[in-house]
């Protein structure tokens, strides 16, 4: 999407059945092609968009499947105007020029590029940096917020270690994301544990909470306490996007199981007076109708039996699930963290499987504390940094017209692994 | 897995428990009486267990690997939580069964010794009720064509004592049918709050907890006009859009003209579309549409994009999801002019569909009123009206479609099995296999 930033407009030809537009990038010149009805629907007038939440206010049922374009024409240098054949009875569309340079459906091609960010060290961020004199600093918390997109997986050091602190962290962001674990969660040992991680086992790689249709996005860790005596419970990652195209080069036919053949995973969960039952089918692998791959979904300890598959697919399906599990265990794909009081480490818990390995402590004690966002109101947190930091020195911050202004943000694109098609 | 209920005294009796079955109509062939093995088979490179559960008989087959992975014991499975512990790399790529022995009501699995597996023990009941060959194939939702009212006191009363077998009826209706009006529900503030929590915590949006429904000088969204609203399902620019809407009207006052709400089952059309346009159904599977809320000038600023198909199937093809809001429609993108010819011929010939489809049901909430849908499946959509210095006000909530899903299943387990120590993951539940349209392939 970057590529549309050095687009020039050069002119457009009407070509009834499509508008042709020639446009130059980096002193090539491309030809564009709209579809009427991609025309039509995208019309950016208040007669299409409400105008203060642009929302769309088409009657599709009024749009003939017909449409032809009797004239194209620019106004004012900067929007173009559409006027549809009598017989199709529209009314004019009108888009602005950046509108459609921005989201030209043929823009560069079919894009096949991963849009994400892959690292062999760790970022660090310092949550002093955040604040400057109380006010928010937004430049560094947008820095922050960017590699976490971006890379899925980043430390901030020097959050106090009180109870809660991790929460003023987090808001910062958006509201916590409430789960069956509740608001913000004690990882350390239970005596009856609701899940393993509240115990000293060493933990198998998995996603959180797998079972609901959007597990939580990003998670947050922090160490409040990690003596030095207490031996082993390092925190360790792997990142699914690498893994998954890993196995798309080496079993290109068992990776291609693992996106058709659907895993089972389940949750029963008794706890102060709740009880849940979730069964939740889905493939280890989502990829779009591209074959990008957007999505990863691995927790063995969640997973139920296959359901719902023939003989064939089983076995197709095992072959391919050892597999692929000898890649989560491969120590060059395993980043190892051993967190210290004050840092919590935040990732993408839809992209990096995690675990830990089993600790013994004698005497001192591990208490980390733990929640979650989801996706949605992470990114769209992201992307209104990213506007307001870019925009700071913008006089026009009234006049912006909301429905086309996020093509123009960088990271509006950016792979975060939630089944998102783009 | 659940401790056992202690429910109210009438369901304490099995033969009673029968008869509010017969009332509410709930199918019994869930419950297996009588199972019994006829043969069992070791094939080495698989399981045969011919049985016969409730007089039919049936050939079950099973794969090694499937078995090994659902062993039940407590070397695969942490007793406390449930969570399956077999580390994955010990599993070979080749299993063969070495021998085969019923023990109790369990199968018990001995490996070859090369495969250095411990034994796999499995109860029966969860081998037949998990059989994963039994392909899928009866109705697995109802379409809806009519409301079916429930009342709040019926529900919970006023000491807010839950009946818990009302409750269940509900939820079975919604599960199944996907629309229901509850009436009665005082019309104070937050009202509604103390329904939704019947099932689960309220799902939490960009639109707060509860949201308020009624004409506002600079709306946020445009409900909260007096415009029409075309069909549409609510933030479907959410991987997880809202599972349970809830809309409560508090006052609709009756010099108001129009504002009816109209509802319509998206799955019923999503199949009647299939059925006479099979290859633009298909384009709607595959291309996706942009789904939006790019919203700045808002206490929080908003920007959500997300990409899906409108029409989501699993790997039988069956529809496992629909997606459809034209207000909230962003551009496509990423997509060759052939697609995107392709996509719209598909679309507006869908969208003609939805606003054709003669079974929609029209309805004017009542003050007191709550009008309960899965907005994953019910498309909503409001008559224009005129206000006429009257007000029409509702609020609204949601709840996650998982655990809306996951009550009605407990639920539906404590009817039928509340005095039974039964394993919710061995049986069968009546429930499960409802589709409720959250992607899930099962």
């Amino acid at each position: 999407m970057s590529a549309s930033e050095s687009l020039n407009f050069i002119n457009l030809t009407n070509k009834v059945d499509y508008l042709q537009v020639l446009v130059s990038q980096n002193q090539t010149e491309k030809v564009l092609e709209f579809e009427p009805h991609w025309l039509r629907f995208n019309c950016q007038s208040d007669k299409s968009r409400e105008p203060s939440t642009g929302e769309r206010t088409i009657t599709i049922n009024n749009v003939p499947k017909d449409l032809k374009i009797k004239c194209a024409m620019i106004e004012n240098d900067e929007l173009i105007r559409i006027v549809w054949n009598e017989l199709s009875n529209q009314s004019d569309s009108l888009i602005p020029i950046e509108f459609l340079l921005n989201n030209s459906p043929s823009l560069s091609d079919i894009d096949f590029n991963k849009h994400y960010l892959t690292s062999n060290k760790i970022f660090y961020f310092d949550y002093n940096s955040f604040f400057t004199s109380q006010i928010r600093n937004d430049d560094k918390i947008f820095d922050w917020l960017k590699s976490l997109a971006e890379y899925g997986l980043c430390i901030v050091k020097n959050v106090p270690t009180k109870e809660n602190m991790l929460r003023n962290l987090v808001e910062m962001i958006a509201p916590l994301h409430r789960t069956i674990y509740g608001e913000m969660f004690d990882v350390r040992i239970d005596v009856n544990p609701l899940n393993l991680a509240f115990s000293a086992s060493p933990l198998e790689f998995h996603n959180d909470l797998i079972y609901y249709e959007s597990p939580p996005g990003i998670q947050f860790l922090h160490c409040l306490k990690f003596d030095e005596s207490v031996v082993g419970g390092e925190t360790l990652f792997v990142d699914g996007f690498q893994i998954a195209e890993k196995f798309r080069q080496q079993h290109p036919k068992l990776f291609d199981v693992l996106t058709k053949i659907p895993a089972s995973f389940q949750k029963t969960h008794d706890y102060q007076g709740r009880k849940i039952f979730i069964q939740y089918s889905k493939p280890h692998i989502v990829v779009n109708h591209r074959q990008k791959i957007i999505g990863v979904n691995w927790a063995p300890a969640n997973e139920g039996p296959l359901r719902n598959c023939t003989k064939e697919e089983i076995k197709a399906y095992y072959e391919a699930y050892l597999e692929f599990n000898k890649l989560v265990y491969d120590k060059s794909n395993i980043t190892a963290i051993r967190l210290n009081p004050g840092e919590v480490v935040c990732f993408n818990n839809r992209r990096f499987i995690h675990s830990r390995n089993g600790f013994k402590q004698a005497k001192g004690s591990r208490h980390f504390q733990g929640c979650y966002l989801t996706m949605e109101e992470f990114k769209s947190e992201v992307l209104a940094l990213e506007f307001k930091v870019n925009n700071r020195n913008n006089e026009q911050n009234d006049e912006i017209n909301q429905a086309y202004d996020i093509c123009r943000l960088k990271l509006w694109n950016v792979n975060v692994a939630n089944n998102d098609y783009y | 897995m659940f401790k056992k209920l202690i429910l109210n005294p009438i369901s304490k009796n099995i033969f009673q428990k029968k008869e509010i079955f017969s009332k509410l109509n709930f199918p019994i062939k869930t419950y297996h009486n009588q199972v019994k093995i006829i043969n069992i088979e070791n094939k080495r490179t698989s399981l045969e267990l011919f049985v016969s559960v409730d007089k039919e008989e049936k050939l079950l087959c099973f794969d090694p690997h499937w078995l090994r992975f659902n062993c039940q014991s407590e070397n695969s499975r942490q007793i406390g939580t449930g969570q399956r512990i077999i580390p994955i790399q010990n599993v070979p790529k080749i299993l063969l069964i070495d021998s085969v022995k019923k023990k109790d009501d369990c199968i018990v699995i001995k490996w070859d010794v090369d495969s250095n597996q411990p034994d796999t023990i499995i109860p029966i009941e969860f081998l037949i009720n998990n059989n994963p060959s039994e392909l899928v194939n009866d109705d697995r939702y109802i379409p809806c064509k009519e409301i079916k009212f429930f009342e709040y006191f019926e529900l919970v009363d006023s000491n807010g004592n839950r009946n818990e077998t009302k409750i269940f009826e509900w939820l079975r209706h919604m599960m199944l049918y996907g629309l229901t009006i509850v009436k009665n529900l005082p019309t104070e503030k937050d009202m509604i709050k103390n329904l939704a929590e019947l099932i689960s915590p309220i799902q939490s949006t960009i639109y707060d907890q509860l949201f308020d429904v009624k004409v506002d000088q600079n709306p946020i969204n445009i409900a909260y006009s007096s415009v029409g609203l075309e069909f549409h399902m609510d933030l479907m620019y959410y991987e997880s859009a809202p599972g349970i809407q809830f809309l409560h009207c508090l006052k609709f006052d009756p010099e108001i003209i129009g504002g009816e709400s109209i509802f319509a089952d998206a799955f019923h059309i999503a199949e009647l579309f299939r059925q006479k346009y099979p290859d633009l159904f298909s384009t709607l599977t595959k291309i996706p549409a942009t789904f939006q809320k790019i919203h700045i000038e808002r206490k929080r600023p908003v920007y959500m994009v997300y990409q899906r198909p409108h029409i989501a199937l699993n790997h039988r093809g069956k529809i496992v999801a629909v997606n459809w809001a034209p207000p909230f429609e962003g551009p496509l993108t990423n997509l060759s002019p052939k697609e995107t010819k392709s996509y719209y011929r598909a679309y507006v010939e869908f969208a003609k569909f939805v606003y054709s489809y003669n079974k929609t049901i029209v309805y004017r909430l009542n003050p007191g009123e709550a009008a309960c849908f899965n907005n994953r499946r019910i498309l909503h959509a409001r008559n224009s009206f005129i206000p006429n210095n009257g007000i029409r006000h509702f609020q609204g909530c949601y709840v996650n479609i998982d655990e809306f899903k996951s009550e009605a299943l407990v639920k539906e387990f404590q009817m039928k099995y509340a005095n039974a120590s039964k394993n919710v993951n061995h049986i069968k539940l009546d429930l499960r296999k409802t589709i409720v349209g959250n992607q899930d392939y099962y």
